[in-house]
């Protein structure tokens, strides 16, 4: 959810994210957050990584992890979508989070499938984000216990 | 020796310069994200077999990065004992200030996700130490010695300059000719 909600405010949860390295790579690759919530990095793997956050309104951190089971946690302090991580040790890694100060937001199933449970009746802009193809937006207004469907077609 | 020894630090730098290309061509910069210490550990107590991926570029940078600040630390240091020539043990404290310059550098860039200036001022740098240490072996080889040295007794019936030092028999001429013209 791009744009529609106002000056709501939602409660941060307390409930981490996890963000697993493990089979050098990143589990999940693509995920999102809210603001201030907390981001658990786990390293599962029995070699060394570098957790480098490149966020442009958040803050940039790098954190080694070198031991296997090593745990950090780490917060976003505003809204930034999306936020790509990378491992420098291995240069294939790579994961994106967006960071949202709103609930409202999920990730594509393998069918290409997502729902936004819950909205308030109103106007939204939906943005959908593909690493390699780029943003679209959408418009879509919902009543009070309606649903609305949206399709997006990425041409790669 | 010493003319050696300062040959070997010149190398060593040349080989410096390649290494840390290697860190900037494999994007391996960040790969370490600690400094001076290597993932917690002292750097020269970081284990072999953890230098995988990134990590070996930028550790191995590291360990040849010290390896030849203590050889121009020694060559400061032989220089200042041992070198009749003021300007030649200044050249030696010019090279171990910018070696350091260089480690600090090249620390800060690390822990500041590697800015362009300070990655920029730390690549042209390197070939500033490069240049120093290159200038400190040949005006410290025998061949330059031994030009320099006849460049100071004008008419003290040197012998001819071997061949391997024709560029200091070049210098000497033009060292004369400058005495020749001031009286």
């Amino acid at each position: 959810m791009k744009d529609g909600l106002g000056n709501r405010t939602f409660p941060t949860p307390s409930q981490p994210v996890v963000l697993d390295q493990k089979g050098c790579h990143y589990t999940p690759h693509v995920f999102g957050i809210q603001v201030g919530q907390p981001l658990q990095i786990v390293n599962s793997d029995d070699t060394l990584h570098n957790i480098h956050g490149l966020p442009k309104a958040n803050k940039e951190f790098n954190q080694g992890q070198p031991i296997q089971g090593m745990k950090m946690t780490h917060t976003f302090s505003t809204k930034e979508v999306m936020v790509p991580f990378k491992c420098d040790v291995h240069g294939w890694m790579n994961a994106w989070v967006g960071v949202l100060d709103h609930p409202y937001y999920a990730v594509t199933s393998a069918d290409g499938s997502f729902s936004l449970k819950g909205l308030p009746p109103g106007t939204y802009t939906i943005e959908a984000w593909h690493e390699k193809l780029g943003t679209q937006t959408q418009t879509v207004t919902v009543a009070e216990k309606e649903s609305k469907d949206v399709q997006f077609t990425f041409k790669g | 020796m010493l003319p050696v020894f300062a040959a070997l630090v010149a190398a060593s730098t040349a080989l410096l310069i390649f290494a840390g290309g290697l860190v900037t061509s494999t994007g391996s910069g960040l790969s370490v994200p600690d400094w001076p210490n290597t993932y917690g550990w002292f750097m020269w107590a970081f284990p072999i077999s953890k230098m995988v991926g990134g990590i070996f570029y930028e550790h191995l940078h590291r360990l040849v990065a010290s390896t030849v600040g203590f050889l121009i630390v020694v060559l400061a240091i032989w220089l200042a004992r041992e070198e009749p020539r003021r300007w030649v043990r200044r050249l030696g404290y010019i090279a171990l200030a910018a070696v350091i310059t260089q480690g600090v550098l090249g620390g800060i860039t690390v822990l500041w996700y590697l800015p362009d200036s300070i990655s920029i001022a730390h690549a042209s740098l390197a070939q500033i130490v490069f240049c120093l240490t290159t200038t400190i072996a040949l005006v410290t080889s025998r061949g330059w010695q031994r030009g320099y040295a006849e460049s100071r007794t004008p008419g003290a019936g040197a012998p001819a300059a071997p061949a391997s030092s024709r560029r200091s028999g070049t210098r000497r001429s033009r060292s004369t000719s400058r005495i020749a013209s001031a009286r």
